[in-house]
């Protein structure tokens, strides 16, 4: 009985949301301020790329197309990410503040303070785009439950809704108390679907060999000239791990986990080593999908690989239904509630309030809505569950470059300017999209492309960034006192 | 479900927080599962088909040889369906009705075979009918006049019908969690004994 399980699983976190509701508060009537009794932030961290747009969509496509060099380039960049964010958050606020006043909603707020519009782009960018990867997670769920656990569409459909409701419900109780603590229950079902489901995936072979399989002919991120060669795998690892470190600081869950794992003191060694494993392991899990799948042999991807394997069987069924519904609330309620937290501070900028509790409550509620209506315009206008995620690297690479060209202190950008410089990117980015739509609009290894013209985002984003501070200081400088 | 009046005496004389509570917990979600099963499944809330298609693609004699052999089997409930599918190269229907009532209906134009279509006007019987018809299917059907993916008529697997069934049970049971919590006071601080208190914001 796989329901059962997945049923078991369900109110297993329901009970953990709800015994979390109210709970572990530094302020009364800030219900995302709570830093105290978040368990192993380290595993939780994985657990955000163990998800469905990243690890089982873009990474998936990456190493099965582009072998080890990418894929150790992700990696890679990852735990770079995760180095950069612990700097950041350690270089911009831990160090300025005493031990008892420091709390992750102080960071935040230091961070949006007095930016003026520059931190209301900030937020409106980074919250749009968490409530669109939680969409697309929703498609890719909604997907894969057709293609791997053989669901009729509007089954499918139906799962995906009543799931994302189910993990609504998990953050609006429970917060981050109910977010850290289901991970970790969910990291073990995820981990142990990609066990079973690996094996097995090991054990009936790939058609083509390993070494094959690890060094595909180069069909994407050529450079020309350069045929197979080190340099022309160097090349895709450094692009992969741009990649890899962009999605890091681009993600306000990830920040708030790095967060937790410096606020636990455990020293510079084991922070280190919490750090390289949280950004490794997700990849080491990956390897034998991306060596066994063949995901396509020409043009489009094979969007039913799954089903001649996978689903030999109740055993499974039920361990890979439970790996992507886990995967997939992992990673929902975490772009979710750091949307909701992103949005509630920069609220809290403009006006402080006693209870901000019913703040809280209407945007959950908004920030929800808004990303139902982008899974309805999803399943609406694309056939290609993985559009939406593929599109979200732009976004995703521009916010990264922004990081990196202000060295994350958006007082370093001329006052009222970050909505200029997001709209120069945004029109790169959407023009190319919409011109390559054609070859994006179905699953197609093409997809890997948009990769290349992603770090292209990311590195126009740091320049900006950097000539507009460098032209302030000029023009302060050359300013009559 | 609620009614209207339920909806507006559940919103009477509430303040902003127990509104704001309210909308998060109860009206928001309700009205996001309301409307996704009403774009899923229509006005006709059914959470399956009223019959099942299975196509037909491979004949396989006692000695192993086997060659194509393109058809379909559409198994029919008890309840109202028109369907028309179109299907190529068609001649016969092999039913589970006995000869007579299988006449009556070919008589009636509730089952028919002609011009690139079979049709069936369930329900065909008292019981569920099994009805084979050779030829190749389209990607679509008909049903009452809509076009629909014929994949969305295939046998679901128990294990898929289990998956839905308990969701919705675990759906159910935390809607009704969030109903009772929705409706319960709004603290003006929600605070527990014995929490870190910090100073605010500076």
């Amino acid at each position: 009985m796989p329901g059962a399980f997945v049923a078991i699983v369900l109110i297993i976190s329901l009970v953990i949301a709800r015994l979390s509701m109210g709970k572990g508060r530094r302020v009364p009537g800030r219900p995302l301020d709570v830093d105290d009794g978040l368990p192993l932030p380290e595993l939780a961290q994985s657990s955000t790329v163990f998800s469905l747009t990243a690890l089982f969509g873009a990474y998936f496509a990456i190493a099965s197309t582009l072998g080890l060099p990418a894929l150790i380039g992700l990696a890679f960049g990852t735990v770079l990410g995760l180095f950069l964010d612990a700097n950041w958050i350690t270089r911009r606020y831990w160090n300025d503040e005493t031990a008892e006043k420091r709390h992750f909603e102080g960071f935040l707020f230091r961070l949006l303070k007095d930016k003026g519009t520059n931190a209301v782009s900030y937020t409106f960018v980074i919250s749009a785009v968490q409530c669109a990867y939680a969409a697309s997670e929703l498609l890719i769920l909604r997907e894969l439950a057709k293609q791997a656990l053989g669901l009729k569409s509007q089954h499918a459909t139906l799962l995906a809704i009543i799931v994302a409701l189910i993990g609504y419900f998990y953050v609006l109780f429970g917060g981050y108390r109910a977010l850290f603590r289901t991970d970790v229950v969910q990291l073990v079902l995820v981990a142990l679907m990609a066990i079973v489901c690996g094996a097995l995936l090991l054990w009936h072979g790939s058609a083509v060999g390993w070494k094959t399989r690890l060094f595909p002919e180069p069909q994407f991120w050529l450079l020309p000239h350069i045929g197979p060669s080190r340099w022309l795998y160097f090349y895709h690892f450094i692009l992969a791990t741009i990649m890899g470190s962009g999605f890091m600081l681009a993600s306000p869950d990830t920040w708030k986990r790095v967060y937790q794992v410096i606020k636990r003191q455990t020293g510079a060694k084991s922070q280190t080593f919490a750090l390289i494993g949280a950004g490794t392991i997700p990849y080491l899990i990956l390897l034998p999908f991306a060596l066994s799948i063949n995901i396509a042999t020409d043009g489009n991807v094979k969007t039913g690989f799954m089903r001649s394997t996978s689903v030999a069987g109740n055993v499974m069924f039920t361990a890979a239904a439970l790996g992507l519904i886990s995967s997939f609330l992992s990673s929902f309620n975490s772009a979710l509630l750091s949307s909701v937290h992103l949005q509630l501070i920069q609220r809290r900028t403009l006006e402080e309030v006693s209870s901000e509790e019913p703040r809280f409550h209407v945007i959950m509620i908004l920030s929800f809505a808004f990303t139902w209506l982008m899974f309805l315009g999803g399943l609406r206008f694309t056939t290609n569950a993985w559009l939406l995620g593929n599109f979200l690297m732009g976004p995703y690479a521009a916010i990264a470059g922004l990081q990196i060209g202000t060295r994350g202190d958006l007082s370093r950008l001329p006052r009222n300017s970050l909505h200029y410089l997001l709209a120069i990117g945004a029109l790169i980015w959407v023009t190319y999209f919409a011109l390559k739509y054609d070859s994006l609009k179905i699953p197609n290894k093409e997809s890997v492309n948009t990769v290349p013209v992603g770090v292209i985002i990311f590195f126009t984003m740091a320049l900006l960034c950097l000539l507009s501070n460098f032209v302030q200081g000029v023009m302060k400088r050359a300013k009559p006192n | 479900m609620l009614s209207l009046t339920e909806i507006v005496e559940l919103l009477r004389g509430k303040n902003k927080p127990q509104l704001a509570q309210i909308m998060a917990f109860i009206l928001g979600p309700g009205l996001v599962f309301v409307v996704s099963v009403f774009l899923i499944f229509g006005s006709l809330v059914s959470f399956d088909k009223p019959a099942a298609i299975s196509e037909l693609k491979t004949e396989i004699d006692q000695n192993g040889n086997r060659s194509p052999k393109p058809g379909v089997i559409l198994i029919t409930d008890l309840s109202s369906a028109h369907l028309v599918l179109p299907i190529e190269n068609s001649s016969i229907v092999w039913t589970s009705l006995d000869p007579d009532a299988a006449h009556e209906k070919f008589l009636s134009d509730k089952l028919k075979l002609d011009a690139g279509q079979f049709l069936s006007d369930a329900p065909l019987g008292d019981e569920a009918v099994t009805l084979v018809v050779n030829g190749k299917i389209g990607p679509d059907l008909y049903v009452s006049g809509v076009k629909e993916p014929v994949d969305d008529w295939r046998l679901t697997s128990n294990e898929s019908r289990s998956l839905i069934s308990w969701a919705s049970a675990v759906w159910l049971l935390t809607f009704g969690m969030a109903f009772a919590l929705g409706t319960s006071p709004v603290e003006p601080n929600q605070d527990h004994a014995g929490e870190i208190r910090a100073e605010p914001n500076e």
